[in-house]
């Protein structure tokens, strides 16, 4: 008995001495993926508490599961969130997104026309961008693959997996069956999902991890897949004949931003953070670890430096993009539609 | 007055429960039948009526089904020896049994992958003894769902059976056979009746964590193998409809209820029919 009392009275004891210590300093809150955390904290984050003499707290997790985090909070908590777009647009949608004052983050005129305000004037800007385009075993197929129609080959049947619909990367099969069939996303969708439905016979399964993916090209369940980039250089170290395809009617940009969230009690600080990691010199430690690609326009990168990046005005400008609000607005609708149309 | 005191134990694990269990599961219900003005248990009847979704349920439990009932083949045995062993080497073979529960589910389905892949460990063989030409589709099935869940449960059946097992009495299997029964009928008569409360036990524990499974069958199905907690979470974590999230959720709940009930009410039957 005596030793528990001793034991509480020393936990009180060493919480009343530590508290303080950490409470003196102001506490941003971040809600981020997981990946490369080392990295980022010897790139960002780590630099950024010297500088402005704060402390750095993570909620990891992926998006939708962090955007829930908030959402059922009410906001409150997290001061800044790193989001793929489609995410972002629904947090804003929700309410969730506090305005940004421009003025206190100057380094986004630095940056790419297109990161500048992905979502409008009032909100986050984007940091980086992730490739998306295909993937495939050179050694499984009979001939290249060179256009996003190519998919649809005879001769790849059974062969090719893409991204399941409510993944960052899920709209561009609809967006080019949309296209292949001479309309939009935003014309006739009932033709774009016939088109579609004509490649079924190609595909052995919708993933939604890219773990999963690289899983199915080790083990030749797969030999095509439409991916983003970090999920080749998974790909990559399994199977030797890998190889990565822009194809001829362009990648698809796939970006992330970075937003203050309502409820936020460090707003200041919270500015600073954003500029701070949109920074030339923080982009470019990023971008010479091969962790981020550079948007902002200052970072230049040898060719060497720039391999397996996104990288240069004309590539990133010359990218498809993906409409999200429209996308987002009919999300409900197209995904069942989709997940019927795979399921028999 | 100290006996009764004995209940007051309880109150932690009670209060925790009723907290944590019962009040969020029994707003989970309610929600699927309310609505702005009222009440109706009319989503219940519109969820069966729809063919994708009433497909995914049969589909759900035809899986939960026969991963039970595999359990039961398989767990059968392999206990009713661990049971009659020496102790000192009953620990061992527990944990042998146990040992898929000391990993986690998505290493264990990844692991699972490259048994089954098309360049996988069983198709390979199959084609070198020359059995088949081509690599079988094996992953992405219910076969493939089927395997990983059994591999994942089996333990759960093995521990419940064992458990009961272990306090059959060999001497009843002596005087049986003394009195002229035979091995099969001293097993059909004795064995098995008496072992039945283990068997309920671990067929609810199975069944139950069949149907609710997340992480296998996401991993190891495919387009057309969809089960209700994978629609389950496309509901709350893609479309953030929890509306029809919890409809799913209560179906499922309600499903294990009756399930387990009836597994509990079957068995009572037979063993009163035995004892009469």
């Amino acid at each position: 008995m005596k030793k528990i009392i001793f034991m509480m009275i020393m936990v009180v004891l060493v919480t009343a001495v530590l508290t303080p210590a950490v409470m003196a300093k102001e506490t941003l809150v971040i809600s981020t993926w997981g990946y490369n955390e080392d990295l980022l904290w010897k790139n960002l984050y780590t630099p950024f508490e010297e500088k402005y003499d704060v402390n750095i707290e993570l909620e990891v997790g992926n998006n939708s599961a962090r955007l829930n985090k908030v959402r059922m909070r009410g906001g409150s908590v997290v001061d800044v969130i790193y989001l793929a777009e489609s995410f972002a647009i629904e947090a804003i949608n929700n309410g969730l997104v506090a305005e940004l004052d421009r003025e206190k983050i100057p380094n986004i005129e630095n940056l790419y026309e297109v990161a500048r305000k992905p979502h409008g004037e009032k909100y986050g800007p984007a940091y980086t961008l992730v490739n998306l385009g295909i993937v495939y075993d050179k050694n499984a197929v009979e001939k290249p693959i060179e256009s996003w129609y190519d998919l649809w080959r005879d001769d790849l049947e059974g062969m090719i997996s893409i991204p399941d619909f409510n993944t960052t990367s899920g709209p561009v099969m609809l967006i080019m069956s949309a296209r292949k069939a001479g309309t939009t996303i935003h014309g006739d969708i009932d033709k774009a999902f016939a088109e579609l439905e004509k490649i079924k016979p190609n595909i052995v399964k919708n993933y939604s991890r890219s773990s999963e993916l690289a899983n199915m090209f080790a083990q030749g369940e797969a030999s095509v897949a439409v991916a983003l980039d970090f999920a080749f250089f998974r790909i990559k170290d399994a199977v030797e004949g890998a190889t990565w395809l822009n194809p001829v009617e362009g990648s698809f940009a796939s970006f992330n931003t970075l937003n203050i969230l309502k409820g936020s009690d460090n707003k200041e600080l919270a500015h600073k953070f954003i500029n701070y990691a949109i920074s030339k010199e923080v982009q470019a430690k990023m971008a010479h670890d091969k962790v981020e690609s550079p948007l902002n326009m200052q970072v230049k990168l040898t060719e060497e430096e720039a391999e397996g990046l996104t990288y240069g005005k004309e590539f990133i400008e010359s990218l498809n993009t993906i409409d999200w609000k429209e996308v987002n607005s009919n999300k409900k609708e197209w995904m069942d539609r989709w997940n019927r149309m795979f399921a028999y | 007055m100290k006996y009764r005191l004995h209940y007051l134990l309880l109150i932690p694990a009670i209060l925790f429960l009723i907290l944590f269990l019962v009040i969020p599961l029994f707003i989970t219900l309610l929600s699927t039948v309310r609505t702005d003005g009222g009440w109706t248990l009319s989503r219940y009847p519109v969820f069966f009526q729809d063919f994708y979704l009433r497909d995914i349920y049969f589909r759900t439990l035809k899986i939960a089904a026969i991963t039970t009932l595999a359990a039961a083949v398989m767990g059968f045995p392999t206990s009713y020896y661990i049971s009659r062993t020496a102790k000192k080497y009953r620990g061992i073979y527990i944990i042998l049994a146990v040992f898929p529960l000391l990993t986690s589910p998505v290493v264990r389905s990844f692991s699972w992958m490259i048994i089954l892949g098309k360049n996988g460990i069983v198709n390979d063989f199959l084609v070198r003894i020359g059995f088949i030409g081509e690599p079988l589709n094996l992953l992405y099935t219910e076969f493939s769902v089927i395997m990983g869940l059994l591999y994942l449960f089996l333990p759960l059946m093995i521990l419940s059976l064992v458990g009961v097992m272990e306090n059959i009495d060999s001497e009843l299997l002596r005087a049986a056979e003394s009195l002229g029964a035979s091995r099969l009928t001293a097993f059909l008569k004795i064995v098995l009746p008496l072992s039945l409360p283990g068997l309920v036990i671990g067929a609810s524990l199975v069944f139950t964590g069949s149907l609710t499974a997340y992480t296998t069958p996401m991993l190891l199905g495919g387009d057309k193998t969809q089960v209700l907690s994978t629609l389950v979470y496309k509901n709350a974590l893609a479309l953030f409809d929890w509306q029809q999230a919890s409809l799913v959720a209560s179906i499922m709940v309600i499903t294990t209820f009756t399930v387990v009930i009836s597994i509990n009410w079957f068995s009572g039957k037979f063993n009163r029919g035995e004892a009469g």
